[in-house]
């Protein structure tokens, strides 16, 4: 009876320390690990391949990131054709039980080109802009994903994670509304952009995108295209250009030069992978604005 | 090279080529497909080329690259490349990455063998216009790059934090090391490749090779290849990086100096490479690289070589402009001045960068 009971015990704790371990969750970019961070809370331990500063374009493919993959339970994925260096990552790692998430699913994609689609048109996304968190409307759909994987992986937590996405979501409408009032007096306007990044902010907040200082995506601006963006500037009051932080300054500092327009260098990705990052980032990017 | 009836396989290529270029991008049965072609230029002052002081003007190696899942296992790719010598077979293998133990991957077919840093990767996507003379000298394969048929095992080793190891080991059909011979002489590769990520942004890779195969059938004499790397990306202000990178080989062959009695004597010859590339404002690359070896002609002597390049990339690697100059100091002889010029350009889907 006593080994009954004993071997019982160690069972149960070793079950209990086998929960105990956190579910490590890999991303491509640290709004999906910061989301992930608010959903799977102290059941987590999340991480981001890109960081707040690097273009999510082209990130370089390390054996690093391989090797901390190939201990991850979960990678989730911008998706939209972003991030096609994390197919390398994730099949480097080597990791048959990882569960890869397409975090873009569900979400309604802006700019999908219609008819074909070839480089003449630049570097141009063929399924549709996936810079698509930036609508913080859409990080609710992102959670949602990140829910569903959580719970396949770890169904003894279901509840929990439940609990956490119930309140993730009800904390992003109160602070949508709140961006929203703070936005308000902008609705309408147009803004510049150097890079298609800005659309689903735009969309979200009631901006109008009145040009890119990229002719096209992934070209860099002639002076025929700079001169153009200055009569648009000029004639519709474009008072703000959005510079992703990664691209060089020579075109906003030139169109500032010329028009005045106040140029916001500001990453489309938040800077840590904390639970509140994804709102802090937004709290940042409509701080700036409305100064 | 491994050549195939070229007419044959223009033909097959030929035919298939309407079928990718309806959609480039993979689908559920289609390769995605990249074509890659170049212009190159070179004017040299070298009175030992036929081309002394004269600027030459050639479409450099043209590259057809096809690669997709076979299955949910299993990847293939296929690299056949059009030059001066032919149509090609440059790459087939397939890599095994699922349904084996984890940490584990398998690879099979012909490949740019994993020795160094250089070697496994296609010179068109180096930062620079030609291969290091060291490799040319030091590596089988000479100037075509170490590339043979085998079979890879590749496991990931313990690790902790950011520091990641991998171990690979090839069996070879060792082709590569006797060229003129069609007698079959298996050859081995060893590699041990350590990846340390320092403040999530600063990688640094140092490894170590080792490759032995049979340069003579007949009297199966041997040629080893030992060599350490390393290799560093530095984040600096704005856009900018600077990679700093190097290589270290030793080869020891026993070379045949009587065909009919198969006496050998052994020549032992080492050289490195280093360069620093800084990468700034998005397009543009300049670098600097040194380049020093043991020519086979004469193991005493050392050859050398300083090398500035300079590159602009309009969208990435679909249209690449370089150029270069070189100073080249062979041994006992009066150095060499050349000035090269590349245009690249490719079409097919963006492929990820590797560090």
């Amino acid at each position: 009876m006593k080994k009954i009971v004993c071997s019982t015990a160690v069972i149960l704790l070793i079950a209990a320390a086998a929960h105990a371990v956190p579910v490590r969750i890999a991303a491509s970019l640290p709004d999906l690990a910061s989301i992930a961070a608010a959903v799977g809370g102290d059941k987590v331990e999340v991480f981001s391949i890109a960081r707040s500063n690097n273009n999510p374009h082209f990130v370089e493919v390390l054996p690093s990131y391989m090797i901390k993959v190939s201990h991850s339970a979960v990678y989730l994925k911008a998706g939209l054709a972003l991030d096609q260096w994390a197919d390398q990552i994730i099949d480097g790692s080597r990791n048959n039980r990882l569960l890869v998430v397409d975090c873009s699913e569900g979400v309604t994609v802006l700019q999908k080109p219609a008819g074909r689609v070839d480089a003449s048109m630049g570097d141009v996304h063929s399924q549709g802009n996936p810079h698509y968190w930036l609508d913080p409307s859409n990080g609710v759909v992102i959670a949602g994903n990140v829910l569903s994987a959580l719970k396949k992986i770890d169904p003894s937590n279901a509840g929990y994670y439940d609990a956490n996405y119930a309140q993730f979501k009800a904390e992003t409408e109160k602070r949508i509304a709140a961006w929203k009032g703070k936005m308000a007096k902008f609705a309408g306007r147009k803004i510049l952009s150097y890079h298609s990044s800005w659309v689903y902010f735009a969309n979200a907040f009631e901006l109008a995108i009145a040009g890119n200082v990229e002719p096209l995506p992934g070209i860099p601006p002639t002076g025929k295209h700079l001169a153009g963006l200055v009569d648009t500037i000029t004639r519709d009051h474009v008072a703000i250009l959005l510079q992703e932080l990664y691209f060089p300054d020579d075109g906003p500092q030139f169109l500032a030069r010329q028009t005045g327009i106040r140029v916001l260098k500001l990453s489309p990705s938040c800077s840590e992978v904390k639970e509140d990052s994804y709102f802090r980032h937004f709290d940042e990017i409509i701080d700036q604005i409305t100064k | 090279m491994f050549r195939l009836r070229p007419a044959f396989l223009f033909l097959m290529v030929c035919l298939l080529l309407p079928v990718f270029f309806v959609t480039a991008s993979a689908g559920v049965a289609n390769p995605d497909l990249s074509v890659i072609g170049q212009l190159v230029s070179h004017q040299t002052d070298d009175r030992a080329s036929q081309d002394a002081n004269t600027p030459t003007l050639n479409l450099g190696e043209t590259e057809f690259v096809f690669d997709a899942y076979l299955n949910p296992y299993a990847k293939g790719m296929f690299v056949f490349s059009v030059g001066t010598g032919g149509f090609s077979t440059e790459e087939a293998y397939l890599n095994i990455i699922k349904g084996i133990p984890d940490g584990m991957a398998l690879k099979g077919g012909k490949y740019r063998v994993g020795f160094g840093l250089l070697n496994p990767v296609h010179p068109h996507a180096y930062p620079f216009i030609d291969t290091p003379r060291s490799l040319a000298a030091l590596l089988p394969g000479g100037e075509d790059g170490f590339n043979d048929v085998g079979a890879q095992a590749s496991f990931f080793l313990p690790s902790v934090g950011n520091w990641a190891s991998t171990i690979t080991g090839d069996v070879l059909n060792g082709s590569s090391f006797h060229p003129d011979e069609t007698k079959a002489s298996a050859a081995w590769v060893c590699r041990l490749g350590n990846s340390f990520l320092f403040n999530d942004s600063i990688p640094l890779e140092v490894g170590f090779s080792a490759t032995q195969g049979t340069n003579n059938v007949q009297w199966n004499t041997r040629t080893g290849v030992y060599g350490g790397d390393v290799k560093t990306k530095l984040p600096l202000t704005g856009q900018a990086n600077l990679t700093l990178q190097g290589e270290y080989l030793y080869n020891s062959s026993s070379i045949v100096v009587d065909s009919t009695t198969g006496h050998f004597d052994t020549v032992n010859r080492s050289g490195l490479y280093t360069f620093a590339n800084l990468q700034f404002r998005q397009r543009y690359n300049a670098g600097i690289m040194y380049d020093q070896y043991q020519p086979q002609e004469n193991s005493t002597g050392i050859d050398r070589s300083v090398k500035v390049f300079l590159g602009y990339a309009l969208m990435e690697e679909t249209t690449l402009f370089r150029v270069a100059y070189e100073r080249f100091f062979p041994g006992g002889a009066d150095p060499v001045n050349t000035v090269s010029f590349q245009v690249l350009f490719s079409m097919g889907p963006h492929k990820p960068h590797q560090f």
